[in-house]
């Protein structure tokens, strides 16, 4: 994937840049919020990595100038500040992720991947991720090139979590979204069809956490 | 010179009292002056009034009604008595009952609605030009044939009466105003006096050195005592304050200089290490000696954050079922793949008791740290298959209005005589542990400032029990 990286401290930059180029990314590194805005109205990039603290304009006011544009490039934000109240701020000026430095190099990478991959593969209609596929057109799922025949729920269960990665859905909003007025959901029937969709999905990178008396998270493994 | 100058425009204690007691002698000798200025006319009245009235009778004593004829014989002394007012010009006029005029300097009108009597009766009026005081008086004369009274008519102006009533005030005033400002000098006095012990103190502060906090001479009055003792109270809460940070600093920089020490020393290891299999390993210990190293900064760093937003008194509202939600989606980021069983119960009560049973008041910030610092905790210190659980449930009674979050794990736990010394900072259980000794810490830091209480105990899944005691906010205040 093709990666802007702005970020104004050489040293971290150094190290991020190698990385990416020998994971097999094309990344450009840019040291000042003002170039990158210019960079980014004639250059298109699978993803923006952003620091916060930047010479020239802020990752804040950046994001907002990008946005406004209605440019749809996935942004993952990088800050030192490690209070929460700064990722409410980053995800409401359009941030898609947000880490907090010192970061770990492979989940970086990880969640890079996924937020490239969201984009990519809502336009190809194709999800990607390591052995597994799922037409989001046909709703087949593969996994290690088997093909795995997928209910009618599971496949709306696969696609809500894929649709919601690593965030905590209940039960009830499941039952919300995955049945009509007509049916009646039970809370048991979810919890079924959870452990089939597990079950058939197994040795492929997705996995579902069950937080027993809260509900389940959906996540894709990178590693 | 910011300082001096907003340092007078603010209104001092000592103007205030001035003002107001300024204010209070004002409005007395206000009252002095209207009673002052009736006294002296009443006086200069009566007075004059006096002269009139004598000249009055003296002319009358020497009227008599000799056969039917009203004789008036104009005594020298009359005049002298009246002559005694030197500025002044009297009118005259003596006539009967049926108003005829026997003798007269000028035509004088008689008082309205008169009726002849043994009293005098005085009166004001306008009379060519000026200010006239009017006098008559009456007497009856008996004779052979017949009876009538004779009455004297006399009017002066004003010039002597005026001038003695200024007199009279103008005295009266020069010894009020005298005794005004000898009283507001000493108010000034004594004021000064009163305010000299807060002066010392001003002064003593202003001079001392910042690192001086030897408590202030207790001097009295008792007004200002109890003023030094306070500021005493503060000076010492503040030595203690700075002595804690003296103390945490220096624990931090031990900490932080150990752990880079450490890295250091696995990173040279490395660097000289000749088989290319051992420096790897050198590499892995590096690198687990920098996460230990980012670990313990992180903590550092929300330790900071929570104290200083206890400090500065941050409070929402806060939902502790989402608060729950949204630590746990946050965590279980890093530990998709673990074994760990979680689960969240929350009681009934809570979850059909509307839209605020589960609310408190706090910093959400400094909640979510705690709350992930107890679950990041149960995680770090258990089993790879452990199981945690955190719930929530109400306490209720008379005077009870209880939240308590609860979290229980399965993990090693904490021996009795060991929970309070694990929130201390910088004390951990284990000796070669990736913690930072600060995580429970952090937890009751944030539980102090918010009026929580933090329980550790045995937890029915065999391990910790960690147990935050909230008062609940109700939803209509």
């Amino acid at each position: 994937m093709r990666v802007l990286f702005v970020e104004d401290n050489m040293a971290l930059a150094e190290t991020v840049v190698e990385r990416f180029r020998k994971e097999g990314h094309v990344i450009d590194h840019e040291s000042d919020g003002d170039e990158a805005d210019f960079i980014l109205r004639h250059k298109q990039f699978d993803l923006i990595l952003l620091d916060i603290n930047l010479p020239g304009r802020n990752g804040f006011e950046l994001l907002r100038s990008i946005r406004a544009r209605n440019l749809d490039t996935p942004v993952l934000v990088l800050s030192a500040r490690s209070e929460i109240d700064d990722r409410v701020v980053g995800l409401d000026a359009g941030a898609d992720d947000y880490m907090t430095k010192p970061f770990d190099f492979r989940e970086l990478i990880a969640r890079c991947r996924a937020l490239a991959r969201r984009k990519s593969g809502l336009a190809r209609n194709l999800f990607k991720a390591g052995n597994l596929t799922f037409d989001w057109g046909t709703k087949l799922a593969n996994v290690d090139g088997q093909d795995v025949e997928l209910r009618n729920k599971e496949v709306q269960l696969f696609e809500l979590f894929l649709t919601n990665p690593d965030r905590v859905l209940t039960k009830e909003e499941i039952a919300d979204k995955i049945y009509n007025f007509d049916e009646t959901p039970s809370l048991n029937a979810i919890e079924q069809t959870i452990t089939r969709l597990r079950k058939k999905l197994d040795g492929s990178p997705f996995l579902i956490k069950t937080i027993r008396g809260l509900g389940y998270i959906g996540h894709i493994d990178e590693s | 010179m910011r300082q001096s100058s907003k340092r007078l425009t603010q209104k001092s204690i000592r103007h205030r009292l001035i003002l107001s007691m300024g204010a209070g002698f004002l409005a007395i000798l206000t009252v002095i002056c209207v009673g002052l200025w009736g006294y002296a006319q009443q006086a200069a009245n009566e007075s004059y009034d006096r002269l009139l009235h004598g000249a009055a009778l003296a002319i009358l004593e020497r009227a008599n009604l000799t056969s039917g004829e009203v004789r008036v014989d104009i005594p020298y002394s009359a005049f002298e008595i009246l002559g005694l007012a030197k500025q002044d010009r009297v009118f005259y006029r003596i006539f009967t009952q049926d108003n005829e005029t026997i003798t007269a300097s000028h035509d004088l009108r008689p008082a309205a609605n008169y009726k002849p009597s043994e009293r005098p009766v005085y009166w004001d009026d306008a009379y060519s030009g000026e200010t006239v005081r009017f006098m008559q008086q009456a007497r009856f004369l008996t004779g052979d044939a017949r009876s009538l009274w004779l009455i004297v008519e006399f009017g002066q102006t004003c010039i002597a009466r005026h001038d003695m009533v200024a007199d009279l005030f103008w005295n009266g005033f020069a010894v009020a105003l005298f005794i005004t400002i000898v009283g507001l000098l000493f108010v000034w006095i004594a004021i000064n006096r009163a305010l000299h012990p807060l002066i010392d103190v001003e002064q003593n502060l202003r001079q001392r050195d910042i690192s001086d906090f030897t408590a202030l001479p207790v001097t009295p009055p008792r007004e200002v005592a109890s003023l030094i003792l306070s500021i005493n109270g503060f000076i010492s809460r503040l030595k203690n304050n700075l002595d804690h940070s003296q103390i945490f600093i220096a624990d931090v920089t031990h900490q932080i200089r150990t752990a880079l020490s450490a890295l250091q020393g696995q990173l040279e290891l490395a660097s000289k290490e000749q088989d290319p299999a051992l420096q790897q390993g050198r590499v892995d210990k590096a690198e687990r000696q920098s996460r230990k190293t980012i670990h313990l900064t992180n903590q550092l760093l929300a330790h900071a954050m929570v104290i200083h937003r206890a400090d500065q008194k941050i409070v929402s509202d806060i939902h502790l079922a989402d608060l729950i939600k949204t630590v746990l989606q946050s965590l279980l980021r890093e530990h998709m793949k673990s074994d760990i069983d979680f689960s969240v119960s929350i009681a009934p009560e809570i979850e059909d008791g509307g839209p605020d049973a589960d609310l408190i008041a706090g910093d959400v910030i400094s909640m979510r740290e705690a709350l992930s610092n107890v679950i990041d905790n149960a995680i770090e210190h258990g089993p790879a298959n452990n199981k945690i659980d955190i719930s929530l449930f109400a306490k209720t009674g008379k005077r009870l209005n209880q939240l308590i979050l609860q979290v229980d794990d399965a993990g090693p736990g904490i021996p009795e005589d060991k929970r309070l010394k694990v929130l201390e900072r910088f004390y951990t259980t284990e000796t070669a542990s990736e913690g930072s000794g600060l995580g429970l810490s952090i937890v009751d830091e944030v539980m102090r400032s918010h009026r929580a209480r933090l329980q550790l105990g045995d937890s029915a899944l065999g391990g910790l029990s960690v147990r935050m005691i909230f008062s609940r906010k109700s939803g209509d205040t």
